[in-house]
Order: C-alpha cells, then sequence, then structure tokens
C-alpha cells in the first residue's frame, strides 16, 4: 500500500490516475468486467463504467494511502437510449474477467457492440436457460416455447438461411442446417411437437448437471439490423434490452448472412 | 440413487443418437409408471428375491426388446423420472396421484400408459379423479400376490376410469411379457 490516487469523471467515464499498483491492477480486472475498463495509454489512467464507480472507489482506498474522488461524481445515473445496430457478425460469448459471458458484436466498422449471454438468451431462447444446457429445438430455432406455427416457419426460412452449408463457411454448418431441419421437422408436426413439450417437461425434472466451464453462447443469428436499449460507455454500446431483429437486406433484395471459417483472420459476408 | 442406463432405455437412445432426452420421447410409445413403494421390497418373486430386483430385471428386458418406445417414471412418496430404464427404490408409501400428475403432461395423443403397482394407493378417490382427467388410455399391472384381491380391484377400476384394461403380473414376475402384451392389444 502507498501512493495517491485520483477518480474524476470525464466524457461519461471515471478516469482513474494512479501510480503502477499490481494488487489495485488485479483487483481491478477481478471485479470489473472487461468490455467496462479500457487502459488509456495516453493519459496513462484506467477509463472505467461509472456503474462500476464503488467497486473502484473501494479497490483505490485498499490500495492506496490517499485517494481523491471528486465531488457528486456522476450522482445521477447515466440513461439507456435506444439504438438499431447494424450488426455485421456477432461472436460467440467468452469470459473476459470480472462478470458475465459477453459477446462482441461488428457495428459500424469495429467491434463496438457488446451483447451479454442473458441477453441474447432471453431473446432467442425467451426463457430461463443456463450456460451449459443442451438447446432445445425452440433454441435451435431462435424463438420461445411455445410459438404459433407462423412464428416456426418464419424462424426455419431465416435459420436455413443463414446456415445453409452453400453459403455458411463454419465448421459445424451441415450439423447445424440438420439440427434446424430437425427442429422445423418435429415442432410443425403437432403430434410429435406434443410428445417433444412432454419430454421436455419431464426432463426438466431432472437434477441439472453442473459444467464447470461450459463453452460460449453462440447466437443463432450472427447478423442483422437490431433495435436495443443500452448505453454507451468507453465508446462501445453495451446491450442491455434486443428490442427487434431484423435481417439486413439489400437494394436487389438479398439477405446478408455471414459466418467465420477456421482459419479465417474476419468474418465472411454471403448475400442470398 | 440407481444410474444406471439399460440398453433400449431413453437415455441409451439419446446417447447413441445424440439427442436430448425430450426428443427421445417423440417416438416413445409408452409411459410405464411403476411402484417403489416399500412393500416392493418383499423378498417373494422369483428366486427369493424382491419385488423390486426382479422388476429391475423385468424393466430392462422390456426395454431391449422395444428400444426407444418406453418411458418409465417411478413413484412412492413422490414421482421420478427415469431415462436409464432403472428406477431407484423409493422406500415410502403409495401417491400414485401424485405419480399420475407428474405424468400427465405425456398425455398426448399417440401415447399410453401402464401403471404397475403392488398395493393400494395413499388416497384411492383422488388417485381415480386424477386419472378420469387423463385422455389417453392407462392400462395397470397388479404385481403384488393373488391373494390379496383388493390391491386388484383397485387397479381394475383406475384402468376402467380412462378404458384401459388390468392384467396380473404376480410378485412381479413376467412384468415385461405381461406389458408388451398390453402395449400390442
Amino acid at each position: 500500500m502507498g501512493g495517491s490516487c485520483e477518480i474524476y469523471g470525464e466524457g461519461g467515464v471515471l478516469v482513474v490516475k494512479t501510480p503502477y499498483e499490481p494488487a489495485f491492477v488485479a483487483a481491478l480486472k477481478a471485479h470489473i468486467p472487461h468490455a467496462a475498463r479500457r487502459w488509456d495509454r495516453e493519459r496513462k489512467a484506467w477509463l472505467v463504467d461509472p456503474a462500476h464507480q464503488a467497486q473502484v472507489v473501494a479497490a483505490a482506498r485498499k490500495h492506496f494511502d490517499t485517494v481523491r474522488v471528486q465531488e457528486d461524481l456522476f450522482a445521477s445515473p447515466v440513461q439507456s437510449e435506444r439504438r438499431i445496430l447494424e450488426v455485421r457478425y456477432l461472436g460467440r460469448t467468452k469470459a473476459r474477467g470480472g462478470g458475465e459471458r459477453t459477446a462482441f458484436a461488428w457495428v459500424n466498422g469495429g467491434w463496438n457492440a457488446i451483447f451479454p449471454e442473458s441477453v441474447l438468451r432471453r431473446w432467442f431462447e425467451g426463457a430461463e436457460s443456463r450456460p451449459g444446457d443442451a438447446p432445445t429445438l425452440w433454441q435451435v430455432l431462435g424463438i420461445p416455447a411455445g410459438s404459433d406455427e407462423a412464428t416456426i416457419k418464419k424462424a426455419y426460412r431465416r435459420m436455413v438461411k443463414q446456415w445453409h452449408p452453400d453459403v455458411c463457411k463454419e465448421a459445424d454448418a451441415q450439423a447445424q442446417f440438420l439440427a434446424i431441419r430437425r427442429a422445423y421437422e418435429v415442432l410443425s408436426d403437432p403430434v410429435k411437437r406434443a410428445k417433444y413439450e412432454a419430454g421436455l417437461a419431464l426432463a426438466a425434472t431432472l437434477p441439472r448437471t453442473e459444467q464447470s466451464d461450459p463453452p460460449g453462447y453462440r447466437a443463432p443469428l450472427r447478423c442483422g439490423l437490431v433495435l436495443a436499449e443500452g448505453r454507451e460507455t468507453l465508446g462501445r454500446f453495451t446491450v442491455a434490452e434486443i428490442l427487434a431483429w431484423e435481417d439486413i437486406i439489400n437494394e436487389r433484395g438479398q439477405t446478408l448472412t455471414v459466418s467465420w471459417p477456421a482459419g479465417a483472420e474476419r468474418f465472411v459476408e454471403v448475400w442470398v | 440413487m440407481n444410474t444406471d442406463i439399460v440398453p433400449g432405455s431413453l437415455a441409451a437412445i439419446a446417447r447413441q443418437e445424440s439427442r436430448s432426452i425430450a426428443e427421445t420421447f417423440i417416438d416413445a410409445q409408452a409411459v410405464i409408471v411403476v411402484d417403489v413403494s416399500g412393500s416392493m421390497a418383499s423378498q417373494d418373486s422369483r428366486g427369493g428375491r424382491s419385488r423390486y430386483d426382479v422388476m429391475l430385471e423385468e424393466l430392462a428386458a422390456l426395454q431391449a426388446n422395444l428400444p426407444g418406445r418406453v418411458a418409465v417414471v417411478a413413484f412412492s412418496d413422490r414421482p421420478v423420472f427415469v431415462p436409464g430404464g432403472q428406477p431407484p427404490f423409493l422406500n415410502g408409501t403409495t401417491d400414485m396421484a401424485m405419480a399420475l400428475r407428474f405424468v400427465k403432461p405425456a398425455d398426448v395423443p399417440g401415447m399410453r400408459f401402464v401403471l404397475v403397482s403392488d398395493g393400494q394407493p395413499n388416497d384411492p378417490d383422488e388417485t381415480l379423479a386424477v386419472a378420469r382427467t387423463f385422455r389417453q388410455r392407462i392400462d395397470t399391472i397388479y404385481v403384488g400376490p393373488e391373494e390379496r384381491p383388493a390391491g386388484r380391484a383397485f387397479l381394475e377400476r383406475l384402468a376402467k376410469a380412462s378404458g384401459g384394461q388390468v392384467m396380473t403380473a404376480e410378485r412381479v414376475n413376467l412384468l415385461a411379457q405381461t406389458t408388451q402384451h398390453l402395449l400390442s392389444a
């Protein structure tokens, strides 16, 4: 412990100026999610999402003799806003330290949007599901359980377009395509669907096996015009809620599909 | 808890075909609801073994003969879904009404129910009331001793309540064969 720390607000973020203190840096990384902190080389300061103000101040007080905090620092909470994001590619969620797993999305020429896993699951799965749970047939089609016939058909057409092995270049495109067909075959048949739902009801009574490190969540759609509520911090828009997700269609009426081939440096866009 | 997976059980099929347990239900034709209450410990089945032990053998044979066609649910004080096909010995009372409510979500077209028990339920009236709500038939198999007709008589009433029939597999012997006979009827 030693030295002094200064914390003040600037441009909607917390600026945390400290001498180098490894224990403080470790605490910051442990308690503040990756997406909510950034090291600013020019200012030689940490920039932190004001939502984590209390944790930053507590960590600073623990590791420095003197901590100067600007008075009335972000007394009023940062307001959330609605935006339409043109998502050209949405990655798989990853644990990035200090919080929920998140996926970065390519928006406006950079990885400028962040989707927490719970937000994606809420939109695509409509119900509570947990990391590591095997996807249900509803989740394969990216629609809430109990959706009507028209919704099932629309989701099927959309998913088939995105995952058809002729356009999707990901290693498991064929398997995903077959899973989508299988999901449609079952959910569009009233008898099979009723039996499947009976199976889901009984299977839900089984004890869940916890996975220590489940794979990251991959949303069934990876591109689209997304109406989202959230707020911008550190130059990135963190989504709190998805309100609508539409396909990106060009002036020729073609739909954008995206995939990331194994080993490629960038995702591939194909209009179909 | 018995966590074995017997050949032909839903869990075995799920593993073979890389499907979820719920998906294997699509091809299932029957839910067999087996009583594993305290009386199933009676050592009066074949070879002087307990009814429960013989039931495990018979259920294994049934699922091997009808792979992926039978879902197993066991009950005593509480019901348990057993996709592995080998129910645990729950060793309590006979809450048959709760067991029927538990499998009610599977009361869908194309599904049948076979209830296997050696005795009377905790609440016969409640059990019959639940049975009457079923759209699909519930057949019953009495696996107690023939000299105790009350248990069989109740299972007959239960089967009738849903348009099913009752059969006997005394002291669990020939349970697999009896069940197959019922399902082929």
